[in-house]
């Protein structure tokens, strides 16, 4: 009877430090919720090209308020899903990529490759309904986007 | 020397603002060179047409109203100046010298600690965005729209998606 | 009773005298004769009537406070016009975060892309006066950015040397070189658009 407790107790203290061991690697787990980054490659034009996709609606009137160019094309979009503390990479053109790191807390870190050299990092809090937009020239007549912004 | 130093030399003997060697041997260069000979004086002939091209205009207020204008900012001014010039009592001189020199030895020491803290190379633009450029002399320039929902940098560097659109090629 | 000196029929350096001894109606008459004249400068460099107009009233207020450190180096409307020059560029300065560049201040800087930067040819042409002239090539002044059009206005118009032109713009007398030959280019380029547009040349 008393080999049978033992056995009792043994069973109880594995199944406790099992289900400790699960509560708290799900606790883990909730603390590690990845984020999720739309990353979208945008050309601002003052020509109108049947062949290229515009930009949403929203993206349009937020660039056209600060910017000077009449169209916005999306190239290319990619979702990053990426957990506390990861980093992850797209490559938006030939020549451009971009590293998105999840600092924690809402807080990433963007950092800017053209043709392998680090040209920039930036780092905020991407609050929902904002972006974050990295921006220069592309050619003549013409701008590059990079526009960030995190998904529900 | 490449084509662009070259073009600039050139742009300056033009100017007036190569001499001495430099610009003897550039004259040299231009006598046996054709192509930077033409390019010599289609820069003449631009510089030439802008020499005296400013378009007149005429000041668009009436001379009494603007002059009006200036006489009173001049009399605002040395008003001020009149002001400032009073002879300070000692709690005045308190406050004129020893509280700004205050507040100028508190912001250098500031600046100082700042400096040791951040490397070069990065901007703090709030106490949320960070802003790190790994290039020198790159030129960039940070803002926020008034309503927050758009940060932006803006960097002086060209890529040219055109071009990258026609070589494709994904990962 | 001595009588009032027929300020506007007084030779500048006599009026400048006065002025510097306080003599208000003598600066008042200095005004009067450059304001055009500053006021161009002024909406020259920022193109905005209302700035230019602003900035020329208190470059005319500087100049009244300063007439003590002038002492005929160059001509009163020359120094006037450097007086409203520098307020011009502080506040350019002052604007700068607010302002996006147009195209032509990424484009200035050479790199694989843009080696030859070639000038366009600009023939006179017949037929159009000099004030038309000043009109198209003050159409394409609007166009360069901020950057670019001081730069030629300091040159061509304030008649400024490059090592001047660096120390006003806060900048190398190696981008002074770049960014005037980029406007001059691009001066170049617009007035050939606009004279082909308007028949003018083929």
């Amino acid at each position: 009877m008393i080999t049978l407790s033992l056995n009792n107790l043994i069973r109880r203290f594995i199944f406790l430090v099992a289900l400790l061991l699960f509560v708290s690697g799900g606790f883990v787990v909730a603390q590690a919720d990845p984020i999720t980054v739309q990353a979208r490659l945008v050309l601002g034009s003052c020509k109108e090209d049947k062949s290229k996709t515009e930009v949403s609606d929203t993206i349009r009137k937020r660039l056209a308020k600060v910017f000077k160019w009449m169209k916005y094309y999306e190239l290319r979009s990619r979702r990053l899903g990426i957990v506390d503390g990861a980093t992850k990479t797209a490559k938006l053109s030939k020549t451009a990529k971009i590293e998105v790191s999840n600092l924690k807390n809402g807080k990433v870190a963007v950092s800017l490759f053209s043709e392998g050299k680090m040209l920039v990092q930036k780092s905020q809090t991407l609050k929902p309904g904002s972006c974050m937009v990295l921006a220069g020239e592309s050619g003549s007549d013409s701008a590059w986007f990079i526009v960030l912004s995190k998904v529900k | 020397m490449n084509e662009n130093e070259i073009q600039l030399k050139v742009q300056a003997l033009v100017d007036g603002e190569l001499t001495g060697r430099e610009a003897e041997e550039l004259r040299g260069r231009l006598e046996t060179d054709a192509g930077l000979k033409e390019f010599y004086e289609r820069l003449t002939a631009v510089r030439e047409l802008m020499a005296g091209a400013e378009l007149p205009r005429t000041l668009p207020e009436s001379g009494d109203f603007h002059w009006s204008q200036i006489s009173k900012a001049i009399e605002c001014e040395e008003r001020q100046a009149k002001h400032m010039a009073r002879p300070a009592s000692g709690a005045n001189w308190l406050l004129r010298w020893v509280f700004p020199l205050a507040g100028i030895a508190c912001l250098m020491l500031l600046l100082t600690l700042q400096q040791t803290r951040n490397p070069n190379l990065s901007i703090s633009l709030g106490s949320d965005h960070e802003l790190e450029l790994s290039i020198d002399d790159l030129d960039v320039m940070t803002f926020n729209t008034g309503d927050d929902v758009m940060s932006v940098v803006w960097l002086d560097y060209s890529i040219d998606l055109q071009q990258d659109e026609m070589d494709l090629w994904l990962d | 009773m001595p009588e009032e000196p027929a300020y506007s029929s007084t030779e500048e350096p006599q009026l400048v005298e006065w002025a510097k001894s306080g003599d208000m109606q003598a600066f008042e008459e200095l005004v009067a004769r450059y304001r055009d004249r500053i006021y161009v400068r002024a909406y020259s460099i920022m193109r905005n009537e209302t700035l230019a107009v602003d900035l020329s009233q208190n470059a005319c207020v500087k100049a009244w406070q300063r007439l003590d450190q002038f002492h005929g180096e160059a001509s009163f409307p020359t120094w006037l016009s450097r007086i409203v020059t520098n307020l011009c560029l502080d506040e350019l300065r002052r604007q700068k975060r607010a302002r996006m560049d147009s195209i032509e201040a990424m484009e200035e800087t050479t790199g694989p892309v843009e080696n030859r930067m070639e000038v366009e040819t600009i023939d006179p042409v017949e037929g159009l006066s000099r004030r038309e002239l000043r009109e198209r090539i003050d159409a394409a002044l609007d166009k360069l950015s901020d950057k670019h059009r001081t730069v030629i206005v300091l040159y061509e118009f304030e008649q400024l040397e490059y090592r001047e032109i660096a120390e006003k713009m806060g900048t190398s007398i190696g981008t002074v070189m770049s960014r005037l030959f980029y406007a001059r280019k691009r001066m170049a380029s617009l007035l050939k658009e606009t004279l082909k547009r308007d028949g003018l040349i083929e």
